[in-house]
């Protein structure tokens, strides 16, 4: 017996003496240190990527359409009050969110294009890969920029807490060089079309289109151009004749799609979309979509119901009213009967041709492209049954691709980039809301169109966790 | 004088008895016992009787000695005059006469018919021992902060679980029902305020020596079975459980068998629980004439039903899922033993029904503790515990997810105008005609009766821990212990919602329309194990008679390793209703998780006193842990304290009034680990994408990496004075500490432009809790009325010292709707909460345009006060309105005995909280869908009667103003003090004489009722209400929780 307790003792102290005991792999979780070591965990990375585009333009309506002149609050979104209202605050939590997901999507690009580097495989495939990440990283930064102004740009992985804090705002002109050196070389490495399998991935047509848009962003005409010509000339994409068919579950990812967003709706992964449960108006049941529960969100504003052209074939799909107690427009571009929430089918469309065309229109109106303009314009025109646009000079034309762009888009997260872009959110939404005061929308009565509202403020959280990130001007 | 031969009685008939009883009663370790403790009967020669009667020094009767033949298991007790009789064999007979407490004596029986017997008082066993962790220590000689619970004190409770029992026993412990008394819940418990923003502020639970990784095990302790409970309190005491006692230490130590004769216990009790308050809400009359006040200020209609309220039913809808619920316990138990072999066997079962329809809780335990001694210097023993436990769930509003499937939220707001059940059977629902008339009902909350008839949640849990020891003591005063335990959990749970249920998928399901659609199911299977081995060299030696000495090594191992899996049918793809179960999806999912950390931990303890007089104690514990980063997963925890027993100094020896004085301090530190596993890595997370319908696995990197992640320690310093009058009959102890956490495991926020993460795990900032506690034990009486008190009361505040570097955290909701209200600042105290302070309603236009409004703001709205005096009402305006953690906790139990009549009561309370009345937002008055409650009606602003005294503003549609549903407000903000009366029972012990004609030795009936009232101003279902669990950012938050019961009880407890 003794020796056993002995023995016993002695085991004890072996044991003791050897602190693997508490190391201790996870069972569960591949560590970021050891990943990267195949072809096949790029790939994994790159899909992980654009799933952070789901999360991302899930939301995206509350940033970019309901701020603006199409889309409202109503009894059941008074949350989204301040956005609607013009009164947001840097603690507002959508733009605290915007933030959050805007740089998860660039922490996803920034550590595929630093570990892809280095890494040997097939090089047409890292020639994607990285288009793909540098479309990606891009298109971020460029709605950040669009939203916030001067934002830190991070190009690469970061490994510490100091590191973290040294990223500051950066100056618009930087952050737009590094999206226009990424747009460029994605445009020229990525394909213009993919096989079935692989439809849904960033082409080159997308990064043409974005880049595209960049310029007309920042006023380049002349650059402009011949890159939305490029797509328009590649012949891949048109207009469809039914405007209806573009947004229908059955006819994902048709030739009038340059960039969207995939969603996987009805395998019950949850992996789906929630716009058209979202959407649609609460109470409505099943009436419009499978039932859930009808959030009644980016509801529309009876100024973009009547915005539209009388006998314009969009206008059914676009927009329609909810009889109750609210008062509800609603879209029916998301229209879907899913099984249950987040299992819709409906993609978030990102670029689209028509969007392209009035871009296009746009640059060739600035550019003193006249007749080019108009024929560019009146595409969308003739799909939508509408009459065609004939010269009466430029600043009717300017206005005329403006109004087509809203309701041609409407809600689909272009109208408050539009209204920046032209630099008439300020005058817009003063005279929208003097017009509508007295008619009484929904809460209209409250706000107040400030001149620092043209930019977000940096989120509360952001600043107070980093107080070298100044705030914009009026926030403070 | 010689004594005539009796009939004699037939010997080892209770051994017998005993045999089929534990066959009946339990498996076959309780057979094995039966064997070794009854070999055979013995064969018996002419017996006679001998009586006398037993007494002490003072020549007081005493009763209950315990009188046993040397050699046999013959055996008796005295009654309650201390008179006795027994047969003994013949005249070489001894008899073995023993009572706790004294020291035992042998009589040689001789000729002698009548033998009294007298008993001296065994000075040693008199001082109470306490239990310190991997040791004993007598009461008077600790210098630590640790209060000591009795199983006396917990076993007669009605309770379901030990928790629940300890409520107002001890200073600084807090025992709060947050949940109410959902069946199967266990209360949250907290020892001196709040350790931790980033951890767990959970206790550590050490059950007979075992370290529990979770209180699972400690929620299904019977506490019938309970020995005593000790709460190491001060980080000197504490430290030797080193890592994971920051939030102190609950030692439960259960029954171990004695030797002498067995006893035999059967206790059982039954009764009737009882929903203790119900939330008032508006009836018919009430209701309808708001529903159309609420519509014509808004220009619409009600339904023209509502025109007809005979047509209409009047549904009190808490009637309707409440119920009064038995509860019911039997349990038995055998316990004593040899000199070499000692043995407790105890069974339970437990079936409470919860007042809630379809909600129950059901327990079955065993307990079986055996100690062997082999030789003189070798012994061994093992534990053996296991318990089953099922329970039926409904969702409550705690639970996340939909608030509009919650039967205790929707009996306060569905309108009393809706049918509970439908002329064909299907159940009432307002989203459907006549209700939905010109757009008038809701949608999304359905009938609450048809969610608790309907809906299935059940779970089950098999849980045993096992328990094996060895000690050797090779020299005198040296002592080894090795002791292997092993817990294991094996849990079930099954959800199922029927394709009958309206739910938000399935808004128009009914019994008579199904909607297959509507199906979902989930089951979930999940099992633990955990091991811990812990060695450990005890020495004991006293020189010189003055200076005593005790030392303790420690190593210890152990390790924890989880998995449960979860298959899930998707919503959508069930094919039938007649399988319940996912198996009926054409569609399942599934998902599995893992749980593995281990600890490796190696200490020290010394105590030291001079003559019982100048007491010392040091101890160092150093461990490690997997769940701490690659660079610092050790930590080395210590502690010291010192105590000065003044009363033992020559100059108190020669007075009688003051019995003890002791004075003592401590230190020490002590850790926590309560973060989860692997939170300082980062990984790659699945994240998966679609291409033209077709689904891609992918993957993200998320988490930040700290390999520097370690122990949150905190530090305490302990300053204790305890002293005693009247020899003991008062006794009073007073406890200062002030405790401060640093480096404390929190989840620091990063920017989050680092993309990955927007926080990761660190150790940073500071919390102080300082607080007083008072613990007063009077013997008020001693004769044949005894009549007993302690009472104890604490004082805590929790404070932030430091949150690395910020001067606040993000503000928190105080209940889903309500955002920005609870604050944690710098300098403040934990709990804080911030709102808006309504003074009335404007009543008119002057008053609208003179005083400072919120914009938008209109006649009929509240008026809010302008707390800044800035003119305008904003945000700026938003107040400290209260505070969720209370700043007194009281308790006192008084015991009366007379005469075999015993009666005690438990008083409990809080003091110094307030509590956000969240139902209140849902509940409120608006347009009319909802019912509201019935202090509100007829109690809002009238416009054609704008001077009318009313509390609330005016009904219909919400203008731009002041949104209640928005913002915190100071109408639902309560004084969350309460006093309540826990427990009083009442019982009798029938007199000895009758009991020995029963061949019993003690029986005794007893009523006993819990919560029977509550002195409280809040009106919820549960005056000590926490929505979002054990969380200690958001306390007091109430979303009508699970009411708290009010019980009766009747039970009868039979010795025998």
């Amino acid at each position: 017996m003794r020796k056993a307790i002995i023995t016993f003792l002695a085991l004890g102290g072996l044991l003791a003496s050897c602190s693997d005991f508490v190391d201790i792999e996870s069972p569960t979780t591949v560590r970021q240190d050891s990943y990267f070591r195949n072809t096949s965990d790029f790939t994994a990375a790159v899909n992980g990527m654009y799933n952070g585009l789901r999360s991302y333009y899930s939301g995206f309506y509350l940033l970019a359409e309901i701020p603006s002149d199409n889309a409202q609050i109503n009894g059941y979104t008074l949350a989204q009050g301040p956005l609607d209202q013009l009164n947001w605050l840097p603690s507002t939590g959508e733009i605290q969110n915007n933030w959050v997901n805007s740089y998860s999507v660039i922490a996803r690009c920034n550590t595929i294009l630093e570990r892809i580097e280095p890494f040997d495989m097939n090089p047409d495939l890292k020639k994607q890969y990285q288009g793909e990440a540098r479309f990606t990283r891009a298109l971020i930064y460029f709605n950040l920029v669009q939203l916030f102004g001067d934002v830190p740009l991070v190009l690469k992985s970061i490994e510490s807490e100091e590191e973290a804090y040294t990223f500051l705002r950066v100056p618009v002109q930087d952050v737009y060089s590094q999206i226009k050196s990424d747009l460029l070389f994605a445009a020229d490495n990525l394909p213009g079309k993919y096989d079935a399998n692989n439809t849904g991935r960033v082409t080159s047509g997308a990064a043409s289109a974005l880049l595209g848009k960049v310029y007309v962003t920042n006023r380049e005409f002349d650059a402009a151009l011949p890159v939305l010509n490029r797509v328009t000339g590649s012949n891949l994409y048109k207009l469809l004749p039914d405007y209806e068919e573009v947004f229908s579950v059955g006819n994902k990812n048709n030739e009038e799609i340059i960039f969207d967003v995939q969603y996987l709706g009805g395998a019950g992964f949850g992996e789906g979309s929630n716009f058209s449960i979202g959407f649609a108006p609460a109470g409505s049941g099943t009436e419009i979509t499978s039932g859930g529960s009808p959030g009644s969100a980016n509801s529309g504003t009876l100024d973009l119901y009547n915005a539209f052209e009388e006998g314009d074939l969009r206008k059914k799909v676009a927009i329609a009213f909810w009889p109750s107690p609210d008062s509800l427009y609603y879209t029916l571009k998301f229209k879907d009967k899913p099984i249950a929430a987040n299992e819709g089918k409906n993609n978030w469309p990102v670029i689209r041709y028509p969007d392209v065309l009035l871009l296009l229109s746009e640059a060739q109106n600035e550019t003193g492209d006249i007749a080019g303009a108009l024929n560019s314009l009146n595409q969308v025109r003739a799909r939508a049954g509408l009459p065609l646009l004939k010269d009466t000079g430029q600043e009717e034309l300017r206005q005329a691709i403006q109004r087509e762009r809203r309701v041609e888009l409407c809600f689909e997260g272009h109208r408050w980039f539009d209204l920046l872009r032209t630099g008439t959110m300020l005058s817009t939404m003063r005279a929208y809301k003097e017009k509508y005061l007295r008619y009484g929308g929904y809460l209209v009565v409250n706000y107040d169109v400030a001149d620092h509202r043209v930019l977000f403020p940096i989120p509360f959280r952001e600043v107070s966790v980093n107080p070298e990130l100044v705030q914009n001007p009026g926030y403070n | 004088m010689t004594t005539p031969e009796l009939p004699a009685k037939k010997p080892g008939k209770t051994a017998v008895a005993g045999l089929v009883f534990c066959m009946v009663f339990l498996n076959c370790i309780s057979a094995f016992a039966i064997t070794v403790f009854y070999p055979e009967a013995p064969a018996f020669s002419v017996s006679r009787e001998v009586k006398g009667q037993v007494s002490d020094q003072k020549g007081e009767a005493l009763p209950g000695v315990s009188i046993l033949i040397k050699g046999t298991q013959q055996g008796m007790i005295t009654d309650s005059d201390g008179r006795y009789s027994i047969e003994v064999p013949d005249e070489n007979a001894v008899l073995i006469f023993s009572f706790v407490g004294y020291i035992s004596k042998e009589v040689t029986v001789g000729s002698r018919a009548v033998i009294d017997v007298l008993l001296e008082v065994d000075e040693k066993s008199l001082e109470e021992v306490v239990v310190i962790g991997y040791g004993t220590q007598s009461k008077k000689k600790l210098s630590t902060a640790i209060s000591r619970v009795s199983g006396k004190e917990v076993n007669h409770l009605p309770v379901a679980m030990p928790g629940d029992a300890l409520a107002g026993l001890a200073a600084g412990v807090q025992i709060q029902a947050g949940a109410g008394d959902v069946p199967g819940a266990a209360p949250t418990i907290r020892i001196r305020g709040i350790g931790s923003l980033g951890a767990s502020n959970s206790p550590l639970y050490v059950v007979d020596g075992y370290p529990l990784q979770s209180a699972a095990e400690f929620n299904r302790i019977n506490v019938s079975d309970i020995e005593s409970v000790e709460v190491l309190k001060d980080a000197a005491s504490a430290a030797i459980y080193g890592s994971r006692a920051a939030n102190g230490v609950i030692i439960v130590t259960t029954k171990r068998g004695q030797k002498g004769k067995v006893n035999f216990n059967l206790n059982a009790y039954s009764g009737i629980q009882d929903v203790a308050q119900r939330i008032e809400v508006m009836n018919k009359t009430e209701y309808l004439k708001y529903a159309k006040d609420a519509r014509d200020a808004s220009g619409l209609q009600i339904p023209d039903i509502y025109y007809q309220p005979e047509n209409l039913p009047d549904t009190d809808w808490q009637d309707v899922i409440f119920r009064k619920a038995p509860m019911s316990k039997v349990e038995l138990s055998a316990r004593g033993g040899t000199e070499k072999i000692r043995f407790s066997i105890s069974g339970s079962f437990l079936n409470q029904t919860g007042t809630m329809i379809g909600t129950d809780y059901k327990v079955i335990s065993v307990r079986a503790n055996i100690d062997a001694d082999l030789t003189d210097r070798l012994s061994i023993g093992a534990n053996f515990a296991p318990s089953y436990t099922t329970t039926n769930l409904r969702p409550t509003p705690r639970d996340p997810g939909n608030w509009g499937y919650s039967p205790i939220y929707l009996a306060m707001i569905v309108p009393p105008v809706v049918d509970v059940r439908l002329p064909n059977g299907d159940y009432g629902h307002n989203n459907v005609l006549p209700h939905t008339q010109y757009g008038f009902a809701e949608v999304g909350g359905f009938n609450p009766l048809a969610i608790l008839e309907l809906e299935h949640r059940r779970s089950t849990r098999f849980g045993i821990i096992n328990n094996l020891f060895l000690e050797w003591k090779p020299l005198t005063g040296l002592k080894f212990r090795t002791q292997w335990g092993a817990l294991l959990g094996a849990a079930v749970s099954e959800n199922y919602t029927p394709s009958t249920l309206a739910s938000l998928t399935a808004p128009f399901a009914n019994l008579s329309t199904p909607q297959l659609g509507g199906i979902a199911s989930s089951a979930g299977n999940s099992r633990d194990i955990d091991w811990v081995w812990e060695n450990n060299l005890t020495y004991e030696k006293s020189f010189g008679n003055a200076h005593n000495l005790s030392a303790m090594l420690l190593y210890s191992m152990q390790k924890y390793t989880a998995a449960s899996t979860t298959t899930t049918g998707r919503v959508g793809s069930f094919t039938n209703d007649l399988v319940r179960n996912p198996t009926a999806s054409s569609n399942q999912a599934g998902s599995i998780t893992y749980g593995v950390h281990s600890f490796l931990s190696y200490a020290a303890r010394v105590n030291y006193d001079f003559r019982n007089k100048y007491l010392f104690s040091g101890s160092v514990r150093t461990d490690g842990s997997s769940r701490f980063g690659a660079n610092n997963k050790f930590g080395v925890f210590q502690s010291y304290s010192a105590g000065w027993r003044i009363s033992e100094e020559p100059f108190l020896k020669d007075q009688t009034l003051l019995g003890e004085l002791k004075l003592r301090a401590s230190y020490g530190e002590t850790g926590n680990a309560n973060i989860g596993d692997f939170t300082w890595i980062s990984g790659m997370t699945e994240s998966h994408y679609s291409f033209n319908e077709l689904r891609y696995p992918g993957a993200r990197p998320s988490g930040f990496m700290n390999r520097d992640l370690t122990w949150e320690k905190s530090r305490q310093v302990n300053v204790g004075l305890e002293t005693s009058f009247l020899r003991d009959r008062i006794y009073l102890t007073l406890d200062v500490y002030r405790k401060r956490t640093q480096g404390m495991l929190f989840a620091k926020d990063l920017p989050a432009l680092v993309g990955y993460a927007t926080s990761f795990q660190t150790n940073i900032g500071s919390l102080e809790n300082k607080g007083i506690e008072l613990d007063l034990t009077t013997h008020n009486l001693n004769g044949r009325l005894t009549w007993n008190t302690t009472l104890n009361a604490s004082f805590n505040t929790t404070k932030v010292l430091d949150l690395g570097g910020r001067e606040s955290l993000n503000s928190l909701p105080g209940t889903p709707g309500w955002n920005d209200v609870y604050r944690i600042k710098v300098g403040d105290p934990l709990g804080n909460f911030y709102g808006f302070i309504i003074d009335g309603v404007i009543r008119n236009e002057s008053q609208l345009n003179t005083l400072p409004q919120w914009t938008g703001s209109g006649v009929g709205d509240y008026q809010i006060r302008d707390v800044n005096e800035d003119g305008v009402i904003n945000e700026g305006d938003r107040t400290l309105l209260g505070n969720g953690f209370p700043k007194l906790l009281f308790g006192a139990t008084n015991t009366f005995s007379f005469s075999g009549f015993d009666f005690s009561f438990i008083l409990q309370g809080v003091a110094g909280n307030h509590i956000i009345n969240g139902a209140s937002r849902h509940s409120e008055l608006w347009i009319g869908r909802w019912n509201a409650i019935k202090e509100m009606a007829g109690n809002y602003f009238d416009p054609a009667d704008p001077d009318r005294d009313v509390k609330y503003a005016r009904v219909g549609t919400v203008r731009a103003g002041f949104g209640t549903a928005s913002n915190l407000h100071s109408y639902a903000v309560y004084n969350g003090s309460f006093l309540r009366l826990r427990n009083v029972t009442l019982g009798y012990t029938i007199p000895a004489t009758i009991q020995r004609k029963l061949r019993l030795n003690s029986t005794r009936v007893y009523v006993s009722a819990q919560n029977l009232l509550t002195f409280t101003g809040y009106p919820g279902f549960n005056p000590e209400p926490s929505q979002y669990g054990e969380t200690v950012y958001q306390p007091g938050s109430d979303q009508a929780t699970y009411p708290v019961n009010r019980s009766i009880m009747i039970g009868l407890n039979i010795g025998f």
